[in-house]
């Protein structure tokens, strides 16, 4: 058998469920083992090294769903998303769309994005936060045409159940239980090795949704009807929070390393 | 003159493999001043930033650190993942070590990636495909590739010869170093029933840039490579013979689960230096 057939057959054998015996025709077998049981050991570890790894992931929908309906999930989850990313730390980057469209589970999936968004803040880029100060010079008239740029670590979740606090009392050893509806609006983020969810008004989360889509600062406060009165108390919020990696004016970028 | 010569790698000494666990011990206390150099997963530190590059920084600030990659996939058919060589560039770049590791293996098939160490069938079809893709890929990183042989659990009906001809003979031919993992030579022996001993004398000692060390689990009809214990007194007598060919060359404790404490791993690395010593002229 040709190198190229022998990688496929193998390697599709591993994601099945099953037993293949047609992958055990390519083994040989040893003096303890038969050629299907050689095969067996590399499907059953990658059926246990993906589980782990979505279980270290995702333990606050373990949590809810139960260790058998998890395991259960993964195994589903696996088959709809075969790992295709050199980094295992990918593995889970659809899980929550997965739990959303192919189990109708709104909860599930949005604790799943709550969970994700931590692990996308723990290792983002890095862009030290922008001092507020810098931008002391800019005048009224830089301001309308200014785009922000979000840190890289951020991630914007617009929630309809409270789940950042069921990942909290899961991550104090409480236990957790399927809520009621709370909507909330979340800034999940890092600061200083540190990450943080973050609450924020409903009409300020707009803001900062425009805004990372690349609006403009006015255009972005057209979708809050009390902007114009506000902005420059979150403005200066976001930044002592570390939202603000730099500020865009027509002629010139702020950033922290233009200080 | 010796592959090693060529390429002046330096002897780092006794090393571990760096595990977020122990990160507290070896950055915010003095473990890092216990062991000679440190080995990193290359894909951990693939990533933008936070706290694994601060962690890296850090470590590179204070002591040699070797990336030590498990998804090259050298010997996959299918084609080398361009975004895989730009991170591994860059991660080279910035740790500059004289230099790096992955395994003869192939991870990708059939567009999947398993995050598996798959055994390639030693044949001469797979030599050519495997030396091609190191010429590249050292030709692009600028660094010596010490490829690692795996543990197996599996043998193919296609081999035409055994492990230890296979992977001296990429090396002589792809021009590159092996990280010699001693505890795998002895899984792989004792799974597929060859003599460990043979392996060790049959491989190009000048091309020994590393050699690996770490702990089984015996799964009764299998060895399993967990990294989970202590060194085997087994694989300690292998590493003195493959010392004894290749004289003092950089070694590494492996510890990747049931994780001790930094103080468990550093007196494994005592007892490599001891073992190390003993075996030297």
């Amino acid at each position: 058998m040709k190198l190229a057939e022998l990688q496929k057959t193998l390697a599709l054998s591993l994601l099945q469920r099953e037993p293949n015996p047609v992958a055990a025709t390519l083994a040989s077998g040893s003096a303890r083992l038969s050629p299907l049981e050689q095969v067996e050991i590399y499907r059953e570890q990658f059926w246990l090294r993906h589980i782990a790894c979505l279980t270290e992931d995702f333990p606050t929908v373990r949590a809810l769903t139960g260790d058998a309906a998890f395991d259960a999930l993964c195994r589903s989850y696996l088959e709809a998303f075969p790992p295709a990313h050199f980094m295992l730390r990918e593995l889970g980057r659809n899980f929550a769309e997965f739990l959303a469209r192919a189990q109708g589970d709104a909860l599930l999936a949005e604790v799943a994005r709550v969970e994700w968004a931590f692990i996308d803040a723990f290792d983002a880029a890095e862009a030290p936060a922008l001092d507020p100060a810098a931008i002391a010079a800019a005048t009224d008239d830089d301001w309308p045409l200014s785009r922000i740029r979000l840190h890289p670590s951020i991630t914007l979740l617009d929630l309809s159940w409270p789940a950042d606090a069921l990942r909290e009392e899961h991550a104090r050893g409480e236990p957790v239980s399927r809520p009621e509806r709370s909507p909330r609006r979340l800034v999940v983020h890092r600061r200083a090795r540190q990450l943080y969810a973050e609450h924020e008004p409903e009409s300020a989360f707009a803001v900062l949704v425009a805004l990372a889509a690349g609006a403009t600062l006015e255009a972005a406060c057209a979708h809050a009807s009390d902007a114009e009165d506000k902005i420059g108390e979150w403005f200066s919020r976001w930044a002592a929070l570390g939202y603000v990696a730099a500020v865009t004016f027509p002629e010139r970028e702020l950033t922290a390393a233009s200080r | 003159m010796g592959f090693r010569d060529r390429h002046q790698v330096p002897d780092l000494g006794i090393g571990v493999g760096f595990r977020p666990k122990h990160a507290a011990d070896i950055l915010q206390g003095n473990g890092w001043s216990q062991v000679d150099w440190f080995e990193v997963i290359s894909e951990n530190f693939m990533v933008g930033g936070g706290v694994p590059i601060e962690n890296l920084e850090r470590l590179r600030a204070v002591r040699p650190v070797v990336p030590h990659g498990v998804s090259l996939s050298i010997g996959a058919v299918e084609a080398l993942d361009e975004d895989y060589l730009v991170r591994l560039g860059a991660l080279t770049k910035r740790l500059a070590p004289p230099w790096f590791s992955d395994h003869a293996c192939f991870c990708r098939a059939a567009g999947r990636d398993l995050h598996d160490l798959l055994p390639l069938p030693h044949t001469r079809e797979a030599i050519a495909l495997v030396v091609e893709r190191i010429k590249r890929v050292q030709g692009e990183i600028g660094r010596p590739l010490a490829l690692e042989n795996v543990s197996s659990y599996l043998t193919y009906e296609t081999s035409e010869m055994p492990e230890w001809e296979f992977i001296s003979e990429i090396a002589e031919r792809a021009d590159c170093g092996l990280l010699l993992d001693v505890n795998n030579i002895y899984v792989s022996a004792r799974n597929h029933g060859f003599d460990a001993s043979r392996y060790v004398d049959a491989i190009p000692a000048d091309r020994v840039l590393q050699i690996h060390l770490a702990g089984h689990t015996d799964n009764g009809t299998y060895l399993l490579d967990t990294h989970s214990d202590h060194v085997s007194d087994p694989v300690w007598e292998l590493y003195a013979r493959a010392i004894k060919r290749t004289g003092p060359v950089s070694t590494l404790i492996e510890w990747d689960e049931s994780i001790p404490t930094w103080e468990v791993l550093v007196s494994e690395t005592e007892r490599a230096r001891r073992e190390r010593g003993g075996a030297l002229p």
